[in-house]
């Protein structure tokens, strides 16, 4: 290869990759988007500035968490996980049985993931009532929630299409992709007397992507007009009033394009700095 | 320089300067001991040619035609791999310092335009002829910039990133590498064309593509494939086929290091035990059998890479039987023993070596 011939193809390479990628977000931002969501501060927190990089980000908090879940959610069974592409013909107890999901590799799916949906406003409903009982002075303060924010993984398939069908709620359920994996476990008997616990077998859904969404330098000048706050806002009624912690700072609304690839839209503020929340 | 003899390469014109330099100091040596003894015409013809043609060389390729020069030039070749991390590192840096400040469009403007900019830089010294070191740093700052292109798009547009970006980093590094002559690129896109064809092997066994480590085997397959794209004839690049072997068999003997210790990452249909051992096995033949064909191909390179892995291989194994079912100073002076034997067998594949320079 000549030196020239070597330019033309460099610049080649960086105009054909570039330009293929510019032409997947048009098209990912044009014509309907597959889901448009409206986000407080709650399931959406701004990321902490930092002194080498002036861009700002936002993370996705669900169920309370970022990015690793610590908990499997209850419908990732042994039917679920079939019908995400795991092989669970291996009795638990089999001989091979760690062996044989220990060796799936982890595969990636589409997680639904629903805003306000029935888990989270039952487990509203009971932290309602323990605050109740607390003020009435028949309970204890009770320990601070696990979960902040009331979206939460809904439901999973290896085909976007079907799990659509399955939610169609367009401004309550957003797809994003995901990894899955299978896990073997065989709880340790701990205590003597004890009998040893059977294996089980389960699931794991994370690593959602994207985990975090770039804030649009436009929108700047409007997270700079927040109020400052040390903490996070923390438990929140149907009514969106405050039941520990403080109120969202802003709602954002995020379209979720045609491949499940998400941006912000707007920021609105719900309180600008010096107001008291 | 008659047209016959003319290089076409830098690799061929340094070759040539060698030559010339090596000639020179051989005839002296054989003036001094009266074995020869040309007219002073002649001598004066011989080095006006020579100094013609080392000086035809040095412009025209920018080669070392001193031991002295290649002394400085090692130490510029120090300096120029630092220099490209840390200029490529503060390419990226200004980026994530400015963008936060700039409109989207001129996000994507500054991330298109930068590593065409750099391209231009490159091309521009590549042609201006002896500004090696000065090419090299700039073509390590030309593939930063455009791994910043895909990295910082991907970020800007929160882009579901996918294994072709690997590949289209590997295209680029080997078009600087293929068109200016240089290795450092090579090696950037062998590494990025091994982590492609690791994806595509996570993918065949039925995984997310990014879960390339969740087993060393996938390392494995791209190893032989980098491996056994050395035996491309490449005539004009005639020392590039080194680095494809040091890339793929590095890779490839790190995967069976791994695997030997991790046999439950494997995707045989094998217990963990059982594919550990397996691995074990392997890893010995496959150091030794590297070693031979080293040797018979007349690879040096290969030779040390393949010794050192098997030197590896043997002592993690000492270490893991031995260490703790014997005394101390029983485990040390059979390490010491060891190490001697080695030497004994590591003075005859020098001997052998000595026969390949």
């Amino acid at each position: 290869m000549t030196r020239r011939a070597a330019f033309w193809a460099g610049l080649a390479v960086i105009l054909a990759v570039s330009g293929g990628t510019l032409l997947g977000v048009l098209w990912n931002r044009t014509g309907t988007p597959d889901a448009v969501l409206e986000l407080e501060e709650r399931e959406l927190i701004l990321l902490p500035a930092e002194r080498e990089n002036s861009g700002r980000a936002m993370a996705f908090v669900i169920e309370g968490e970022r990015q690793w879940f610590s908990a499997s959610p209850p419908w990732l069974d042994r039917a679920k996980l079939a019908a995400l592409g795991f092989d669970t013909s291996v009795d638990a107890e089999a001989d091979d049985a760690e062996q044989h999901y220990r060796a799936q590799p982890r595969r990636q799916v589409f997680v639904a993931l629903e805003l306000g949906g029935d888990a989270f406003r039952k487990y509203l409903a009971e932290w309602e009532e323990r605050l109740r009982k607390e003020a009435a002075g028949t309970e204890g303060t009770p320990p601070t929630p696990e979960r902040l924010a009331e979206i939460e993984r809904e439901d999973a398939d290896r085909d976007r299409e079907a799990l659509r069908a399955r939610h169609p709620d367009r401004s309550k359920v957003a797809i994003l992709r995901a990894v899955a994996r299978i896990r073997w476990d065989r709880p340790e008997v701990t205590g003597i007397g004890k009998l040893p616990q059977s294996a089980r077998i389960d699931g794991w859904i994370g690593e959602l992507h994207p985990a975090t969404l770039t804030v649009p330098p436009r929108l700047h000048a409007m997270l700079e007009a927040l109020p400052l706050e040390e903490s996070g806002p923390v438990l929140f009624n149907a009514e969106r009033v405050a039941l520990l912690g403080r109120p969202s700072r802003y709602r954002v609304r995020v379209a979720f394009g045609r491949s499940l690839e998400p941006w912000i839209e707007s920021i609105e503020p719900l309180r600008n700095r010096g107001q008291q929340p | 320089m008659g047209a016959s003899s003319a290089p076409r390469n830098r690799s061929e014109a340094q070759r040539r300067a060698d030559r010339v330099r090596a000639f020179r100091e051989e005839l002296a040596a054989a003036r001094a001991d009266g074995a020869l003894d040309l007219s002073p015409d002649q001598d004066a013809a011989l080095a006006g040619y020579h100094e013609r043609v080392l000086g035809e060389l040095s412009r025209a390729f920018d080669v070392d035609v001193s031991e002295q020069q290649k002394k400085v030039s090692l130490g510029m070749q120090v300096a120029a791999l630092v220099g490209g991390f840390a200029l490529a590192a503060s390419v990226i840096l200004l980026f994530f310092r400015v963008w936060g400040l700039i409109p989207t469009a001129a996000q994507v403007a500054l991330l298109v335009a930068a590593p065409v900019a750099m391209l231009g830089a490159t091309d521009w010294s590549a042609r201006r002829g002896g500004l090696r070191f000065s090419t090299m740093v700039l073509a390590a700052v030309t593939f930063a910039a455009f791994v910043l292109t895909l990295q910082g798009l991907g970020q800007v547009f929160a882009i579901t990133p996918t294994a072709a970006l690997f590949l289209a980093l590997a295209l680029f590094a080997l078009v600087l590498a293929y068109g200016y002559e240089l290795e450092l690129p090579l090696v950037a896109g062998l590494a990025c064309l091994s982590i492609w064809l690791a994806t595509l092997a996570a993918r065949w066994g039925g995984g997310w593509w990014m879960d390339v480590t969740g087993s060393f085997e996938n390392f494995l397959f791209s190893g032989a494939v980098v491996f056994a794209l050395s035996f491309l004839r490449q005539p004009r690049f005639p020392e590039f086929p080194v680095a494809f072997r040091l890339v793929g068999l590095g890779q490839a003997f790190l995967a069976l290091l791994v695997l030997s210790y991790a046999g439950e990452t494997s995707r045989l249909p094998l217990d963990g035990d059982s594919a550990e051992g397996l691995y074990q096995v392997v890893s010995l033949l496959a150091a030794a059998a590297m070693i031979a064909l080293a040797i018979a191909r007349r690879w040096p390179e290969t030779v040390y890479l393949s010794s050192g892995a098997l030197i590896v291989y043997l002592v993690a194994k000492y270490f893991d039987w031995w260490w703790d079912v014997m005394p101390r100073w029983l485990f040390f002076l059979l390490l010491g023993l060891f190490a001697l034997a080695l030497l004994a067998l590591f003075r005859r594949l020098r001997a052998r070596l000595a026969g390949l320079r």
